[in-house]
């Protein structure tokens, strides 16, 4: 599933398809496969903004991002340059639980908990669980209707965890009608709409779709973070050891 | 006047037609009086302490909303499966209201609703009411801002600059407008069928709603009305929306309570007691579970009297949660209904004793409803039975008591239509008003009865225009003396004394106007018949004893000052006793819940009130300098120490300081060393990056921190508190006396040199009040004696007069506030209108008197013998007022308060000693400094035979009795 779960480490690594028309016909699971087909780069380097409005009052952190995929498990660093040095280590494989690593300004390296999945990342409004891949198969889908988003037809797709410890309890995504690719999710908690993460800006480099800017807002206008993709490199070399406890830790 | 009279005589129905008219538009306004019980009503709102409060609540949190609730076995062990088993339900309970969920929630409301075919329509957009645009930051800004065009430039709050405007209140709002649910198919149901219907959790919350609604008695088999059936839905409708804003913000208990728990790889907040992979706490049952659950409670230093309280041998034996609200509209409702779900679980193995500001309003509100209920039909009665007494006549009876009744509802109906609050010093206002404005329908009532055999002659309405006429300088002098003593409690800071000034006086001339427009036009339609009957107040025994008392106060007129004099110096005395309170502590009767409860839980847990200390480090993340928390960590030890614990009653404090503290033992193996503020500010900020506490309301301080520490890390915030110690109760005088002392430590102390400070927050509203107090009772006395002595040296033109005048209100004051100051009873907000209701009410003997007295001189009487004859006239309808304005007041001390009950007891004290000074005193100066009310040139350049012959008559007549 590239919707949301893809916020940070498969970011824009989608990739322009040409779609039948076939559109109406099609199931939950379908588009979602579709959604998930788009490529997204074996390996990328980007420069972010990440901005975080709390009650007016603003932050600006930046930082560098690494990512790279072996098989269907993904590796991704966040170095943050300015105004803290923490950074963020995040390990995904396929039927495991994400591992997550932070590096605090003095240089220690802390694990993050997995009762902490869903607490705020970098004091944002985006979760730990929020930067983690998702596996589409860990997830049940079910078409609820259309919908446009800014102007784009979309399909409308309810998501729910399999199984025990989901973060959410549902989320909404809305998948383009043309490009499959996403443009709104929907997050709930015990039911009740919590947050929406708005895509945006969508690029094509190298053919694959990157969205530039990601949006998360609370459902009840509270504040909201903005990612900004500065600069993007994709298929890279980057080497497996820049990707571990040791490299989050210099 | 007299045109006015003339009209209302002349054209009877429409003055009738215009009454009832007014009537209707103002008794539309008593459904809008809402009953404030908060202190913040009170406080005038450019004062300092209010403004630095109000800030300091936008900040960090207002302490209305905190309630801490002390947890005792009752008769039984506290750590046993029982007892947890209980509090985990209550907590879960609660924990409902701290974190929403629709699908529950919306599936338990369809449930109640479905079951009875109850109807409802969902408005259109159920989101929108809670969607607050976030205008704080344009989307242009945000681009300049990604692009590097722009730097941030946070706007920052001065809490400490009072010109600086204030941020508007962000409520929380429920996701939806509450619901209009549809009965027209309403299918009846039983209490059984409706919890079959509902699950565990469901059922938990039906306890509840059953015993809000009154319905807890009905058993299974009780099948709900339609009524009935409409309480229990709008009550859970109540729930659902307060639930949706999550009505609870902060929820420290000692079983889904959070510790800070380090471990190698994080700092997490971790709840006390877990839960399994279902979501099931795993409550401990045996000892050992127990004693494993008892160390965690340990090693927590900060819980040790928020969490748990222990006996002298160190054993805990008490628990103890603390609820802290959300900002919502709400709160009182809120408040209320988990104040019903705690005291629930009371008598089920666990004693809850709930205290702190929510529960003093909570009560303060019931007890002001009760009030209301009571004093008003109490005081109509014993008004009613005066009128009775003193007519015995059904119109003697009925057109005052209308006159009363209509003075209320215009005077209550205008303070609905303008939003005044009913604060517990308003709520006695209509008994106040019951009492005053009968006066007014007793002088006309009584001069048409005494008038009344020549007013039946040919011309009904000219004699009975004639008779109203005469009497209506008393009435309106008698009123404007009233207006003028209430008037000046209008200029007092205190607000509800400021409403209370304003809409007694109001209500004065109301009564005087509605007596008026009502006895005159009825008397006018229905003048009865002639009566052979003695007209006006006739009671011999009571006559002639005033008579006689009257002579003596001649005979003896030195002798009656001298011993007045006496008794004066001693009440003098006694006033310089007199001390000044406002805790809401001591409004409350000694055996009431609030103050047996105030005292014990504060013993158990160190205080149930607190009071904020704000510091301003005067940059941004200054709060997390190592050296600034170990100054404020210091400060916070210092101010509970042993000698100001003894001296001030100042019992706990808490601040950022803790916090770090905790995080830094837990982040080094629990090791009790490292209890303190590490050395370097970087893992200070490591801890706070660490610590994924919630911030639910997204203010960039996880909320467990939000009482601790402002937005930006810049100002901090030492929570301080204090309550009843040893038996003595925290006084606004103590509380004063303690802020002095914590900011001469705050400039003892280098560290915080150049940074700005203050005191401020609810404990500190209440010490505020007291200086207001103290302020508006001289100004009151001092600018309501002048005016007094002006009115009746203008009325008069004599000096002497003017200054004897003073003497009955002056001495039953000074009696009054004497006997106060010796028997200990202090000085408060409902007392201090005692003076100016003594006043303004008190003055109309006085006047009654002096102008008898000065109508028989200037008909020729000399001046004893003008005093004597005053006695008929004057003396009886004095005691005849003053009976029912004493009886009246009395009411007042069948309050829930006890500071009602004693303002009660002392304005009927003052009203005892107001009449007997006007009927004994004032006539003994009157006569001892040979007061002659200007009438003297008169006298001696105008002999009259005729006038002669007058005195002869009249002194024979008061001769023979």
């Amino acid at each position: 599933m590239k919707t949301a779960n893809r916020i940070l480490i498969s970011i824009a690594a989608i990739a322009t398809l040409t779609v039948s028309p076939l559109i109406s016909q099609e199931s939950a699971d379908a588009i979602m496969k579709k959604n998930d087909g788009i490529p997204s780069g074996q390996s990328f380097k980007r420069e972010m903004t990440l901005l975080v409005i709390k009650q007016g009052v603003t932050e600006k952190k930046e930082f560098t991002g690494f990512s790279k995929k072996q098989g269907r498990s993904r590796r991704s660093l966040m170095q943050f340059t300015h105004p803290t040095e923490m950074g963020f280590l995040v390990w995904d494989n396929p039927g495991e639980e994400s591992q997550q690593w932070i590096k605090l300004s003095g240089g220690r390296v802390r694990r993050i908990a997995s009762t902490d999945k869903g607490k705020p990342w970098m004091n944002s409004h985006f979760y730990n669980d929020d930067v983690s891949e998702k596996y589409i198969e860990d997830y049940k889908y079910e078409l609820i209707g259309g919908e446009s988003v800014n102007g784009t037809p979309c399909y409308k797709i309810r998501s729910v965890k399999k199984g025990t410890g989901a973060t959410y309890s549902k989320t909404e995504v809305y998948i383009g009608k043309e490009d499959y690719l996403t443009y709104r999710v929907d997050y709930f908690e015990g039911g009740r709409h919590v947050k929406t993460l708005t895509l945006t800006r969508y690029e094509n480099i190298l053919n694959i779709p990157t969205a530039r800017m990601l949006t998360m807002e609370r459902a009840d206008g509270k504040g909201k973070s903005v990612l900004y993709i500065k600069s993007i490199r994709y298929n890279i070399s980057i080497d497996d050891r820049e990707l571990t406890r040791e490299a989050l830790a210099k | 006047m007299k045109k006015l009279i003339s009209f209302t005589v002349n054209r009877p129905l429409p003055v009738l037609l215009f009454l009832l008219v007014i009537t209707v538009i103002m008794f539309t306004g008593i459904p809008k009086l809402r009953l404030e019980p908060s202190s913040e009503a009170l406080m005038p709102k450019d004062s300092p302490e209010y403004l630095y409060n109000m800030r300091m609540k936008r900040i960090f949190g207002d302490s209305r909303l905190f309630m801490l609730t002390l947890i005792e076995p009752d008769n039984k062990d506290l750590f046993t499966k029982e007892s947890f088993e209980l509090l985990n339900e209550l907590v879960e309970e609660v924990e409902e209201f701290r974190v929403f969920n629709l699908d529950r929630e919306q599936k338990r409301l369809e449930t109640v609703c479905s079951l009875a075919s109850v109807t409802f329509f969902d408005p259109e957009e159920p989101e929108s009411v809670n969607k607050s645009k976030n205008e704080d930051i344009s989307d242009e800004m945000i681009d300049s801002l990604l692009m590097g065009d722009a730097e941030v430039s946070n706007e920052y709050f001065d809490v400490f600059d009072l010109e600086a405007p204030l941020p508007a209140d962000v409520f929380i709002k429920p996701i939806r407008p509450r619901r209009d649910y549809q009965f027209e198919n309403y299918k009846a149901i039983t209490r059984g069928e409706l919890e079959n219907a509902l699950d565990h959790a469901s059922n938990r919350q039906l306890t509840t709603v059953l015993l809000r609604t009154g319905l807890n008695n009905a058993n299974a088999s009780h099948r709900f009305s339609e009524e009935e059936y409409r309480l229990i839905v709008s009550e859970f409708e109540t729930i659902f929306l307060l639930k949706s804003a999550e009505a609870v913000k902060l929820f420290m208990n000692p079983v889904s309570g959070e510790d800070i728990v380090g471990t190698k790889n994080s700092l997490t907040p971790t709840d006390l007691i877990e839960e399994d992979e279902y979501g099931t706490r795993k409550l401990p049952e045996t000892k050992e579970e127990f004693a494993i659950y008892k160390q965690r409670l340990f090693e927590n230093p900060v819980f040790k009297n928020t969490i748990y309280s222990t006996d002298k041998s160190g054993e805990i034996d008490s628990l103890a949660m603390t609820i802290q609200l959300q900002v919502i509209r709400e709160a009182d409702t809120a408040n209320k209904y988990l104040m019903d779900v705690i005291t629930k679980y009371n008598g089920r193995g666990l004693k809850m004793l709930p205290v702190g500001v929510p529960v003093f309003e909570r009560y303060i509100q019931d007890y002001m409803a009760r009030d209301m209920k009571l004093f008003l039909p109490l005081a109509l009665l014993v008004v009613i039975l005066t009128f009775l007494l003193n007519f015995r006549m059904f119109r003697g009876v009925i057109l005052p008591t209308l006159s009363v009744i209509l003075a209320i509802i215009w005077t209550m109906g205008l303070m609905g239509h303008i939003g005044i609050p009913v604060t517990m010093v308003v709520n006695i206002l209509p008994t106040i008003l019951v009492a005053v404005g009968s006066s007014y329908s007793i002088h006309l009532l009584n001069q048409f009865l005494h008038d009344r055999n020549e007013i039946h002659g040919s011309r009904i309405k000219q004699n009975l225009i004639r008779s109203m006429t005469r009497i209506s300088v008393t009435v309106l002098l008698a009123a404007l003396t009233t207006f003028i003593g209430f008037s000046t409690l209008s200029i007092n800071q205190v607000v509800s004394l400021k409403h209370f000034g304003i809409f007694s006086a109001i209500g004065t001339v109301f009564a005087c106007a509605i007596s008026f427009m009502l006895i005159p036009p009825v008397l006018s339609l229905f003048p009865g018949k002639e009566s052979n009957k003695a007209s006006g107040i006739q009671n011999a025994y009571l006559r002639s004893a005033i008579e006689r008392g009257g002579r003596f106060a001649t005979n003896h007129a030195a002798a009656v000052i001298a011993v007045s004099l006496a008794i004066a110096i001693g009440g003098i005395i006694g006033l310089t006793h007199i001390n000044i309170e406002s805790s809401p502590i001591t409004q409350f009767h000694d055996d009431s819940y609030v103050v047996t409860s105030d005292s014990h839980v504060s013993r158990k847990l160190d205080g149930t009130v607190t009071f904020n200390l704000m510091i301003d480090t005067g940059k941004d993340g200054g709060v997390k300098d190592p050296e600034f928390l170990k100054n404020i960590d210091e400060t916070a030890e210092w101010i509970v120490n042993r000698k100001n614990r003894d001296r001030f009653n100042l019992l706990a404090s808490y601040s950022f300081a803790d916090v770090i503290k905790r995080m830094n033992k837990a982040m080094n193996a629990e090791d009790d060393s490292f209890y303190k503020i590490p050395g370097k500010q970087s893992v200070i900020e490591d801890y706070i990056m660490l610590y994924s506490g919630e911030d639910r309301n997204s203010s960039g301080i996880p909320d467990t921190m939000e009482r601790f520490v402002a937005p930006h890390y810049r100002v901090a915030n030492i929570i301080i508190k204090t309550g009843t110690y040893n038996g003595r109760i925290y006084s606004t005088k103590v509380l004063l006396e303690s802020v002095d002392n914590i900011n001469s430590y705050m400039k003892s102390r280098k560290y915080f040199n150049g940074m700005q400070y203050t005191i401020a927050g609810q404990a500190i509203n209440y010490a505020v009040l007291n200086r207001l107090v103290a302020w508006g009772q001289v100004v009151t006395i001092s600018l309501t004696l002048i005016i007094i002595f002006a009115i009746i040296f203008l009325l008069f033109k004599d000096i002497r007069a003017a200054l004897i005048s003073l003497i009955p209100i002056s001495f039953s004051i000074i009696v009054v506030y004497g006997t106060m100051g010796f028997l200990d009873i202090p000085l408060d907000l409902p007392k201090s209108i005692i003076a100016a209701i003594t006043i303004g009410i008190g003055i109309d003997d006085t006047i009654h008197m002096l102008k008898t007295i000065r109508t028989q001189m200037a008909e020729g009487m000399p001046l004893r013998n003008a005093i004597l004859a005053s006695y008929g006239e004057a003396g009886m309808a004095i005691v005849y007022t003053s009976i029912a304005l004493i009886l009246g007041f009395s009411v007042l001390m069948l309050s829930q308060f006890k500071v009602i009950f004693y303002f009660g007891w002392l304005v009927a004290m003052n009203m005892t000693a107001t009449t007997i000074a006007a009927l004994f005193i004032l006539p003994a100066a009157a006569y001892l400094f040979k007061v002659n009310f200007g009438l003297e040139k008169k006298e001696k350049t105008a002999p009259d035979t005729n006038l002669q012959a007058t005195i002869l008559t009249k002194n024979k007549a008061i001769q023979r009795g």
